[in-house]
């Protein structure tokens, strides 16, 4: 059976108010998110330099030089992503959607 | 008045215990704050300023707040320019995020200091062996004003001394991961604090200075860049809270310079002799007072200042000298990060309140990008005016 675009999905228990208390979940899960991703670059750092890795290992770990570069740059990508969302909708020219992306717009060709 | 926010351990002196870290899910936690902020403060905010320059009732506000005497008050005019910018989304985002990394400091970094608490404690013990430098005297019995009691400034739970580890957040987390990329309250992108306030330091007019007073030096931030500038002076400092006071001794210990630091109210009796000092600094201070106890304190410094010395300031800029714009951005903290009198000390002068305490030679600048650091600037008299000396 088709449903009608119109039709109610249900009952609206949040509110359009709660807007913002749905950011800050969006927020907190993402932060959730860069912590795995921050741990998974240091086990395959400490995996390629080391060969192996234990828990402690990671929670102690912290970065410097060239790898704390890295993951600098990995992070301000993963911010400029998630919290740029929102303008990623209306700046759409190439330069800005590699520029999100971490990435330099390529030389104009003629 | 601060905790210390960033611990240069090159700076530290030979034989100090090397420093600590978060584990990695505290510090990764803590940098994307860091990297969050960055962006909101780099990116959407003069995205957000280029919609205010665009907007028809934007230009007409700004226009008015530029003019040489503007009509209508300036409560008003931020009100009106508020409105203007919060039909921006990208605005709106903007304070969003602002707001939520300066909940996150403490909703995300307590846990990560608490987790770390047994490691932190171990390194703490072993700085103890480290002698103590200076004097700390609390032994006075300091009446709480109304005015700070209750005031969980910055969002900060319980206030300054709320969680015996705010210290150590700051010292470890937040100062590191989120204040050093600048873009909150007043301090511009990019902007480290600490050069700001080596850099207001050089705004005493002499090259050398005998005792240096700081109210509400909180966790010798500022003292210990006195120190970089004035290595000679002998430094004193103040503070409502033992906690900060504890812990800038005990940093300003390991870094090698001694402090003399005390429980005092300075708005009301810092304690001190007359004529006692030669210089005075005050950083991120007044906007954390009301006027009325800002009017107290400058009665007080003048009193302890001998004839001729010199008083360095550095708050926010006051809403005359930034753009319509910024005004709502500096505004906005009254209200949404537990600054009750932002607003207030912002819409007032610190000039002409310097000058109803006898101050002269009073001037104020901007030394830093958006007008920060606002530094201001005066000299107690050589010789007291007969009114004064009555």
């Amino acid at each position: 059976m088709e449903h009608t675009v119109s039709e109610p999905t249900g009952t609206d228990y949040l509110g359009s108010e709660s807007v913002t208390d749905v950011a800050r979940m969006l927020m907190a899960l993402a932060s959730e998110v860069w912590i795995m991703r921050d741990r998974q670059i240091v086990t395959e750092y400490l995996l390629e330099t080391k060969g192996s890795v234990t828990r402690e290992d990671l929670d102690e770990f912290v970065p410097s030089g060239d790898l704390a570069a890295q993951i600098t740059a990995e992070r301000e990508r993963f911010a400029r992503l998630v919290a740029g969302a929102p303008i990623a909708a209306v700046r759409r020219s190439v330069p800005e959607i590699l520029d999100r992306a971490g990435l330099k717009a390529p030389a104009p060709t003629n | 008045m601060t905790f210390l926010t960033n611990l240069d351990d090159t700076t530290l002196k030979a034989g100090t215990v090397p420093t600590f870290a978060l584990s990695q899910r505290g510090r990764a936690g803590m940098q994307l704050l860091g990297a969050v902020q960055k962006f909101s403060s780099g990116v959407l905010r003069p995205i957000a300023a280029e919609n205010f320059a665009a907007d028809k009732r934007g230009k007409a506000l700004s226009a008015e707040h530029e003019a040489a005497t503007p009509g209508g008050s300036a409560r008003d005019r931020i009100k009106a320019a508020r409105a203007v910018c919060e039909s921006d989304n990208v605005y709106r985002l903007e304070r969003f995020i602002q707001r939520w990394v300066a909940e996150e400091n403490f909703n995300r970094g307590i846990p990560a200091i608490e987790e770390r608490r047994a490691k932190f404690e171990a390194f703490n013990a072993a700085q103890g062996e480290t002698e103590l430098m200076g004097t700390l005297d609390l032994s006075k019995e300091v009446s709480v004003p109304k005015y700070y009691d209750r005031v969980e400034w910055h969002l900060e739970p319980g206030g300054w001394d709320g969680y015996d580890l705010y210290g150590a957040l700051f010292a470890y987390g937040v100062g590191p991961y989120v204040f050093s990329h600048g873009g909150y309250a007043a301090v511009g992108v990019g902007d480290d604090i600490t050069q700001q306030r080596a850099k207001t330091i050089r705004q005493f007019p002499k090259a050398s200075y005998g005792r240096i007073y700081e109210p509400g030096c909180g966790g010798v931030s500022t003292l210990k860049a006195v120190n970089s500038v004035f290595p000679d002076a002998e430094l004193h400092g103040s503070d409502l809270s033992p906690l900060l006071l504890k812990n800038g001794q005990k940093m300003a210990s390991r870094f090698g310079f001694p402090v003399h630091l005390k429980l005092a109210d300075a708005a009301h009796d810092t304690g001190e002799a007359d004529e006692s000092f030669d210089g005075v600094i005050t950083y991120a201070l007044h906007h954390e007072l009301p006027p009325k106890a800002n009017r107290e304190m400058f009665r007080e410094l003048f009193r302890i200042m001998k004839p001729g010395a010199d008083i360095v300031i550095s708050d926010p800029p006051p809403f005359r000298a930034v753009s319509m714009f910024h005004a709502v951005i500096l505004d906005w903290d009254t209200d949404h990060r537990e600054e009750p009198f932002f607003s207030a000390v912002l819409h007032d002068s610190l000039d002409a309140m310097l000058e109803e305490a006898g101050f002269v030679n009073v001037e104020s600048y901007a030394i830093g990008q958006d007008q920060y650091p606002w530094v201001t600037r005066a000299m107690k008299p050589e010789t007291l005016s007969p009114a004064e000396a009555a």
